[in-house]
């Protein structure tokens, strides 16, 4: 059995059998069977007659999956790490937060100091990326507890830029 | 004077799109290049490459020393300067002179007098072009900017003096937002030209974007070309374009053309060019500002003339004069250009630099790829995310779209995010197949969440499940790398599947 998420929804995925390239799939209940063969450097499903040309890499969580101009990043839990995912639940806090970038770039701009109160949705740190200017701003009502960064300083995807309580 | 040989001092793309043309007129191509460009398409493509500095831009494509040096290393007659870079410094064209080389594009007084916006600005007012209302005077302080603001009245925009390309420029809607907006609006003009002026101009409510080609040579003649319209703008930065407008009938058409002529000789200009205009709700256009080079869109406008615009550049550059007459120009079809950009559109369309580890572009009847990247390129932080541009040619508008919509479902790119998923939600909005639509209406699309198609969602669940029941059984195999798309992996599958049965 597996869970898998796609956006805010969550499948319960079992796959029960398999004949050749054939899978016999149950997802939330109803049962699929799915001819799932690989190409070059794709997959092609066919189910219930309908065939579908599908591209995919493994990600951190699961499968990005490319569809004719769609994509889908979905993640997959299998039954052992669904029962960690929950009891690790309801243990989130309201304590200090740090703020990572999303993106490689250059601090241009660092607008806050260590200590100084912000307001939700205050740019703390500018950034820029490809050009563009980009505002981070504070993700709550708090203070600044430490400042990672200073202006100009080049940072890598998911550096820390600051911690705010 | 015949060029035989042309300095490229751009990249990606656009520098790929120019050395095609010089391969098709027998012209030799240059390449320069930065540290990370090595391996980049453009350097690959040209027949010789020549390495300029480090990767930031201000080390390697905007040094005129540099770039000068390599193009009389190669013995270059010219330098094309492609879009964005040096493409519209009136200083690099005056090294260009003072070396010998031709710069492709206009001429300096030209670049001079329109590149700047408030100097365009009082010159076409006094030239008899309508002007959107606002400053024509740079605006030195923060103080006064506050005055003119009241005087103008709410909303405004603040824009770089030597702006283009959607770089420093800031929506005011009231007096509480000015301040922070002059700040991010003077340093990405300084950040991306080097000058922090800003001036002042009006907002127009949910105006069309209007654009007119024009080509003008050394002898006065000129051209116009059907306008294309770039209203589908993110923070001001064009995402899709068109040609010709659904808004525009051909007496407007030849209004705003005939127009857009008029600007292009009271500047004196003497290459291909783009006057941009608002249209406003009630089909009053005004003068924005013209582009003195050759614009991203250029595509569409070839599409629907079947003329190479980069060709009659050349041509204009060499003092030809332009053999086309405007009966030459007939609007055949119509067609769409969908910018590909290295962003993503799920998380706001922060940049999404790196290495592209699959490509698949879309061919067929009447699609056009004009890329600078392929399988194993990768695509740096330091430079515009542009990635490529997808144009579509039909005889009508519907069958653009419709073969839009066909080529983008077989466009693939991996390894990066890119906005082809945003492309497809444009294209299938009731507004946009309507032809309505304004400079507000990525911002109103943004705000209808995406519906994934349920059928489709459900095939990527169960294909996620199927590669994860796979993967299980490498695992349990004593195989622990994960089956990515590796074929070796494949080809041990049904083996494995056969030996552990019991996974199952």
């Amino acid at each position: 059995m597996y869970y898998v998420g796609l956006k805010e929804e969550e499948s319960k995925v079992e796959v029960s059998g398999r004949r050749g390239s054939i899978f016999d799939v149950e997802i939330d209940g109803k049962l699929r069977q799915v001819d799932f063969v690989k190409a070059e450097n794709s997959y092609s499903l066919i189910i219930d007659g309908k065939s579908y040309e599908i591209d995919c890499e493994k990600s951190k969580n699961g499968y990005d999956i490319w569809m004719g101009g769609n994509y889908f990043q979905v993640s997959v839990l299998s039954e052992a790490q669904k029962r960690i995912q929950l009891s690790k639940k309801g243990k989130k806090s309201g304590g200090p937060q740090i703020i990572e970038t999303e993106m490689p770039g250059k601090i241009v701009l660092v607008k806050k100091v260590t200590g100084e109160t912000v307001k939700k949705g205050e740019t703390v740190v500018v950034l820029e990326a490809m050009k563009m200017q980009n505002e981070i701003l504070s993700p709550k009502d708090g203070t600044i507890e430490e400042m990672y960064v200073k202006d100009a300083q080049m940072v890598e995807a998911s550096d820390k830029l600051f911690k705010i309580k | 004077m015949k060029i035989k040989k042309i300095l490229i001092a751009n990249r990606s793309e656009i520098a790929i799109r120019i050395a095609r043309a010089c391969r098709e007129m027998g012209i030799k191509t240059v390449a320069v290049y930065s540290e990370i460009d090595r391996n980049s398409l453009h350097t690959r493509y040209m027949d010789e490459a020549y390495y300029i500095g480090k990767s930031p831009a201000s080390e390697s494509y905007l040094r005129i020393d540099k770039i000068i040096d390599a193009a009389l290393k190669s013995g270059a007659d010219a330098i094309h300067p492609g879009y964005g870079f040096l493409a519209e410094n009136s200083e690099f064209v005056k090294e260009c002179e003072k070396n010998g080389i031709i710069f492709i594009g206009p001429s300096r007084d030209s670049i001079y007098l329109l590149g700047n916006k408030t100097r365009a600005r009082t010159k076409m007012k006094s030239s008899d072009v309508p002007i959107v209302p606002g400053t024509t005077e740079p605006v030195k302080s923060y103080d006064l900017l506050e005055q003119e603001a009241e005087k103008i009245g709410y909303p405004i925009m603040l824009k770089a003096a030597a702006g283009g390309g959607g770089k420093g420029i800031r929506l005011v809607k009231n007096e509480s937002e000015l301040k922070s907006a002059f700040e991010i609006a003077s340093s990405e003009a300084k950040a991306a030209f080097g000058d922090d002026t800003i001036y002042i101009e009006k907002a127009i409510i949910n105006p069309r974007h209007i654009e007119v080609q024009i080509a003008r040579d050394n002898h006065g003649n000129s051209l116009w070309f059907p306008e294309r319209e770039c209203s589908i703008q993110r923070r001001h930065q064009k995402v899709l374009e068109e040609s010709p407008s659904a808004a525009i009938d051909s007496r407007l058409r030849e209004k705003i053309g005939r127009t857009a002529v008029k600007a292009a000789d009271a500047a004196g200009y003497n290459s291909v060019g783009t006057v941009e205009f608002l249209l406003d709700e009630k089909y009053n256009f005004y003068f924005l500002e013209v582009n003195t080079r050759l614009q991203v869109e250029h595509p569409v406008t070839e599409m629907v003339t079947g003329i190479d615009l980069v060709k009659l550049q050349i041509e204009i550059a060499e003092n030809k004069p332009i053999e086309l007459t405007q009966d030459d120009i007939k609007l055949n079809g119509h067609a769409i250009e969908c910018r590909i950009y290295a962003e993503d559109p799920e998380k706001n369309f922060r940049p999404s630099p790196g290495k592209v580890i699959g490509l698949r572009v879309p061919g067929g009847i009447g699609v056009r790829n004009d890329n600078g990247i392929y399988e194993g390129a990768v695509i740096p932080l330091f430079y515009d995310p542009i990635v490529g541009k997808l144009i579509t040619w039909g005889d009508s508008r519907t069958q653009a779209i419709e073969r839009m919509k066909r080529a983008l479902s077989e466009y693939l790119v991996k390894g990066i995010k890119t906005t082809i998923s945003f492309h497809r939600k444009i294209l299938n909005d009731q507004s946009f197949i309507d032809g309505s639509i304004s400079t507000e209406f990525v911002d109103n699309l943004l705000k209808i969440k995406n519906e994934p198609d349920k059928r489709l969602s459900e095939v990527a669940v169960i294909a996620a499940a199927i590669l994860s029941e796979i993967n299980k059984s490498h695992i349990a195999a004593g195989d622990d790398n994960n089956i990515k798309t590796g074929s070796s992996n494949w080809k041990n599958f049904g083996m494995r599947m056969g030996l552990c049965q019991q996974c199952l």
